[in-house]
């Protein structure tokens, strides 16, 4: 299992598409970072000029937990990052399985490596290629704006700040926000490991990597598109992995049973259904 | 049939896989190429089928330039590396839909290539459930069908059992005799020369005697 | 010749793939059904086929929040998720090279690629239009073709609501044009972030805003103008069209770029 595990992660960070996915999340973090660092000067030399003319003008600055790529929320980068994390997520890894049964190297392991390991290995590889991706880029936005903006602890009353004290953890963003960044973008991380896991499961009715990469996507893009019709939001993951949430009523209990269903379906049909289909 | 390469040197990311070629080959011959694995022989023949461009130098295929007054040859057969075909369509409808882009060949025709590479023409089978063999003969009827005027075959004894190795021995003589230009690779050296009128050995690229 | 090889495979063979899309379909038609009776709406069948491509009007408005537009956004992604799955699907395996090779020409076969989409993206709508219809049949909805669902905001032009068609088209073509670059993975992300981003800003160099009908002139005051957008859309048709037959003339085909696709 050990030697399985070695091989597919040696794999995994030899791979341009780790790197590539990298860098597309690093650039959206990147392209937010400068538009708020140029809003942030903008408001500033604003209110030098017209700040002490305007009655009731409230100076408040931009913060860590209002400009991060994870809290952000009137810009572009954190709409696009959090709409193609199912894309970003599983472009890594999702599309190797695919590639090994095509080119015969899938049975070239499996009658050197013991079955249960190999598949095992494939499918812990392919979520933490999903864990790692999202923590990078996630932490990345964090650390970046942390080295520029202020850790101001969150102030309601300005209007500067999304999240509502009746949402998920609301309480624990405005007394301890760097917690609740924390632990949602350990809920974020997961999410992405499972979202690659799931192409995984994909990927067992597919030789296409094209498929194996963009299935998993189309599915939670059809998901929350179902939910938001029938104004169940609260249960899309692409719309419950935003901090910010944007919808009311998310709760940790149905973000963690949706993780496990998903797991477990993805485990269920990648560990047990397919790992049956190779016998030699 | 003329086919003439001039010069032709291909670099792929800074590695030259074809260096400076020239030879003439013409119809009603059937040229070997023997070389190593990797030494260059299917980038040869990608390069002659018009799949990939010459970094320098020209492809003439009596008297058009490929690349330029031509994409492709124009009666052209290939088999290159593994064939592979619609997996849900079985062997006559895959045969049909590829002579449906060019020579257009009636059923007769198309059942007659399926029995001269030993396949039954009749068989319901899609190509998935076809064995290595039969995918091999299967690639070597839709390189040969219309009697194209070049042939070109990577490896097509790959699998194949003895009666279909015959079938294919018999069906290159054919078009041999009705002047067809044909060039196989082979790694059975014995093959190879038996079919092979000349055989041009290439190594790291270039033909060397 | 190539066409008829597209028409089969690329197009009646993927044709279950429309089963999904008849579902989106459905699925936006039930909940504007609900929609209307919630809130006690006089809608006609027209209503339903454009809410389909309505999106959000231009953002920011005053005072308004940013709500993703996921039906138009999910209609139109489906669209190029199949766009992107056939053309170069087999073309580095031995049976693509072979259609590439018999068929004669390498510009022959680019063409016959614009070609199946644009017979694809006129199913692809029909369908959304037969679907909807006949939802309304069934649901008792008015068959009529006047509109509550957009407010316009100048005369009527039936010439702007061609716009959403011709959009996907000329969306197709330009990633068509990007995969002749990269892999059709990158081609359909990029398709996807720029389609994403035309969510939120409006500018026909985002010309995926043209297939959003409120993001257009004839239905919203900050919107695209109708001859802009068809303007927009024609120079990004023959710069892709152009930039992709040039580019796949001196493309090599080779077996490595394979496992790609």
């Amino acid at each position: 299992m050990k030697e399985a595990l070695r091989l597919e992660l040696r794999r995994l960070f030899s791979s341009k598409e780790l790197y590539i996915a990298i860098t597309i999340g690093l650039a959206l973090v990147v392209w937010l970072f400068v538009h708020e660092v140029l809003e942030s000067v903008r408001f500033a030399e604003e209110y030098a000029l017209y700040g002490d003319k305007i009655s009731g003008y409230l100076y408040y600055p931009k913060t860590v937990f209002n400009s991060s790529i994870e809290l952000e929320y009137d810009a572009l980068p954190p709409i696009l990052l959090y709409l193609l994390f199912p894309i970003i997520a599983a472009f890594p890894y999702a599309a190797n399985y695919c590639r090994d049964k095509k080119s015969g190297y899938l049975k070239n392991l499996l009658v050197r490596i013991d079955r249960r390991d190999c598949f095992m290995a494939k499918y812990i590889v392919s979520f933490l290629s999903g864990f790692f991706v999202s923590g990078v880029i996630l932490l990345a936005s964090l650390g970046l704006t942390m080295l520029v903006f202020p850790m101001l602890i969150p102030e309601a009353v300005t209007q500067n700040y999304y999240v509502r004290s009746g949402n998920m953890w609301g309480e624990l963003f405005y007394t301890m926000p760097m917690l609740y960044t924390l632990l949602y973008i350990l809920i974020d991380m997961l999410w992405c490991g499972c979202m690659a896991s799931f192409a995984m499961l994909i990927s067992m009715f597919t030789r296409s990597a094209f498929l194996a990469v963009t299935g998993s996507f189309i599915v939670f893009e059809v998901l929350d598109y179902v939910l938001s019709l029938f104004s169940l939001s609260q249960f899309s993951p692409i719309t419950f992995l935003r901090p910010i949430q944007t919808a009311d009523g998310i709760r940790l209990g149905i973000i963690l049973i949706e993780f496990a269903i998903f797991m477990a379906a993805s485990f269920i049909g990648f560990y047990f259904l397919e790992r049956k289909k190779y016998v030699f | 049939m003329i086919l003439e390469l001039q010069n032709v040197t291909k670099t792929i990311k800074g590695v030259t896989v074809l260096d400076n070629i020239s030879l003439t080959m013409q119809g009603g011959n059937v040229y070997g190429f023997q070389g190593k694995n990797g030494s260059g022989k299917t980038m040869l023949m990608r390069l002659i089928c018009g799949l990939i461009k010459p970094t320098s130098g020209q492809v003439i295929i009596n008297d058009e330039v490929l690349g330029k007054d031509i994409s492709f040859p124009r009666s052209v057969g290939v088999l290159i590396e593994n064939p592979s075909f619609l997996p849900e369509y079985t062997a006559f409808k895959n045969l049909k839909l590829l002579s449906d882009l060019r020579d257009r060949l009636s059923d007769d025709e198309l059942k007659a290539v399926l029995y001269d590479v030993g396949l039954d023409p009749e068989d319901k089978r899609k190509y998935r459930s076809f064995s290595l063999g039969m995918k091999q003969k299967l690639g070597v009827a839709a390189a040969v069908m219309g009697e194209p005027e070049l042939v070109i075959l990577d490896e097509p004894i790959n699998a194949v059992d003895d009666a279909g190795v015959e079938n294919i021995r018999h069906i290159l003589s054919k078009l041999k005799d009705s002047g067809s230009l044909i060039i196989v690779a082979c790694h059975d050296r014995e093959e190879l020369e038996l079919i092979s009128d000349e055989i041009l050995k290439i190594d790291a690229g270039r033909i060397v005697p | 010749m190539y066409f008829k090889y597209d028409l089969k495979v690329g197009f009646l063979r993927d044709l279950p793939k429309f089963l999904i899309l008849a579902f989106i379909v459905l699925i936006a038609n039930i909940s504007l059904f609900r929609y209307a009776e919630l809130f006690s709406l006089n809608l006609g069948s027209l209503d339903y086929i454009l809410y389909l491509t309505k999106s959000i009007a231009p953002f920011p408005q005053s005072g308004e929040e940013f709500r993703f537009p996921v039906v138009w956004y999910l209609i139109h992604l489906y669209l190029m998720w199949i766009v992107g799955r056939y053309p170069f699907s087999s073309v580095y395996d031995n049976h693509g090279a072979g259609v590439l090779i018999y068929g004669g020409s390498r510009s022959r076969w680019y063409l016959s690629k614009v070609a199946w989409i644009a017979l694809t993206v006129l199913a692809y709508y029909l369908t959304m239009i037969i679907i909807s219809l006949a939802f309304c049949l069934v649901a008792g909805v008015p068959i009529s073709w006047e509109t509550n669902i957009l407010e316009l905001t100048e005369e009527f032009s039936s010439v702007a609501l061609f716009l959403p068609i011709v959009t996907s088209f000329v969306t197709g073509v330009f990633q068509l044009f990007l995969m002749t670059l990269t892999t059709p993975i990158i081609s359909f992300f990029l398709v996807a972030a720029i389609s994403a981003a035309s969510t939120y800003v409006t500018s026909p160099l985002l010309f995926t805003n043209c297939s959003q009908l409120l993001k257009l002139s004839a239905f919203s005051e900050d919107g695209i103008g109708t001859g802009e957008g068809y303007l927009t859309l024609l120079i990004v048709f023959a710069l892709s069209l152009a930039a992709g037959l040039i580019i796949f003339n001196r493309r090599d085909i080779l077996k490595s770029q394979r496992d790609e696709e």
